[in-house]
């Protein structure tokens, strides 16, 4: 059954300080309370992510992040593997996040189309962030296509959210507890993933950026 | 020996996975002879290494290492089951963790304690907040509703 789209309002692109505390660390992490119902937000990155592939094909896909049924019924539109990578672990004492190599190698030598990162991209501390992005750079292809949500300004605090796609212009978004631990900038980010490079960016609320990715070299459409 | 067979309509044990509702509990066969589905528990102490075939419900709360292959049943993986191998059945809930390939012919429900890391081919999967699934899912293409055209839309 599809849920009614919430219609975006303006305010929903303006920069919104956000007053919430940080709590202890490990809480920042969290991603462990997930509450409240989804709400839906309308994206013009998504449809940019699938724009120009080959849909006849078999489509590799990450997902990075809790398998969502709302986004595993929005890829049965597809022909397509996803492949779920449920990297957060409250468990893991560096925020919450397993280490990315084990799960990647577990999958062979698949390259993927689509990348969905969603917030991931704010919970490693630098050093695995790097390795992360090390080995996803060997798992994509030159029109790969990946799709972060970052932050507009690092030094302010990022909520932790929960995200699933649920349709090809809609994000569904709920809290996901507490406060993401790193918030990384389309700055931070390109800093680090030089294999990447921002091709476009939309700002949210709640410092919330979100980002398309192209592999470097991808020209511009 | 912690292996109970149990019949459907009779009580079942606390814990046992409920009935699929609209599934008759008593399958007929031919025109006269009602033949009784039956629920295998392997017990939460109980180890099992090497393959389980046949027909019939499976309930697990204990290990299997090896290949469960029950095209036409339910399995469920209770939340303390563990399986290392493949599973093939007709409708698999997981509330245990599995490590392998994961077949539902029918319908695959994770529910919140469940864990998959392998691959998973379903037609249709559910999956419950909690639930940690590091894998691929084959999915299923629904030829009914065509990929979502991208191309041509207003750019930011």
């Amino acid at each position: 059954m599809r849920r009614p789209r919430r219609a975006v309002r303006r305010t929903d692109i303006v920069v919104e300080a956000v007053s919430a505390n940080r709590t202890a660390a490990g809480e920042e992490s969290g991603r462990t309370s997930p509450s409240d119902a989804w709400s839906y937000e309308r994206t013009r990155i998504v449809p940019e992510a699938f724009d120009g592939l080959d849909t006849d094909t078999t489509l590799n896909i990450l997902d990075t992040g809790p398998a969502e049924p709302q986004s595993i019924g929005f890829f049965r539109r597809y022909r397509c593997r996803l492949y779920v990578a449920s990297l957060f672990n409250p468990a893991v004492p560096a925020h919450g996040v397993e280490s990315a190599p084990a799960y990647f190698e577990s999958m062979g030598r698949v390259r993927f189309d689509v990348c969905f990162l969603w917030d991931y991209i704010n919970y490693p501390d630098d050093e695995a962030f790097a390795e992360f992005v090390s080995i996803l750079a060997d798992r994509v292809h030159e029109r790969t296509r990946l799709y972060a949500i970052g932050a507009y300004a690092a030094e302010l605090p990022l909520r932790a959210y929960r995200y699933a796609i649920s349709d090809i212009d809609q994000v569904a978004i709920r809290p996901g507890g507490g406060m993401v631990p790193r918030p990384r900038s389309r700055n931070d980010l390109e800093t680090v993933t030089r294999r990447f490079a921002v091709h476009r960016a939309a700002l949210r609320r709640d410092n919330r950026l979100e980002l398309l990715l192209r592999t470097v070299g991808a020209g511009r459409s | 020996m912690l292996i109970q067979r149990r019949t459907n309509p009779g009580k079942a044990p606390a814990g046992a996975a409920p009935k699929t509702e609209g599934e008759p509990a008593v399958a007929p066969q031919g025109k006269s002879k009602p033949v009784t589905t039956t629920t295998a528990t392997i017990g939460a102490s109980l180890v099992i290494r090497g393959d389980v075939i046949g027909t019939g419900d499976l309930f697990v709360s204990g290990v299997i290492e090896g290949t469960i292959d029950l095209a036409d049943n339910q399995i469920t993986v209770d939340g303390a089951g563990r399986v290392e191998g493949r599973i093939v059945g007709k409708h698999v809930r997981l509330n245990g963790k599995v490590t392998g390939e994961v077949e539902a012919l029918h319908k695959l429900s994770i529910g919140s304690t469940g864990t998959v890391q392998g691959t998973i081919a379903a037609p249709c999967v559910e999956v419950e907040d909690g639930a940690k699934l590091n894998c691929r899912i084959d999915i299923d293409y629904d030829e009914g509703r065509d990929a979502p055209a991208a191309s041509g839309r207003t750019k930011n």
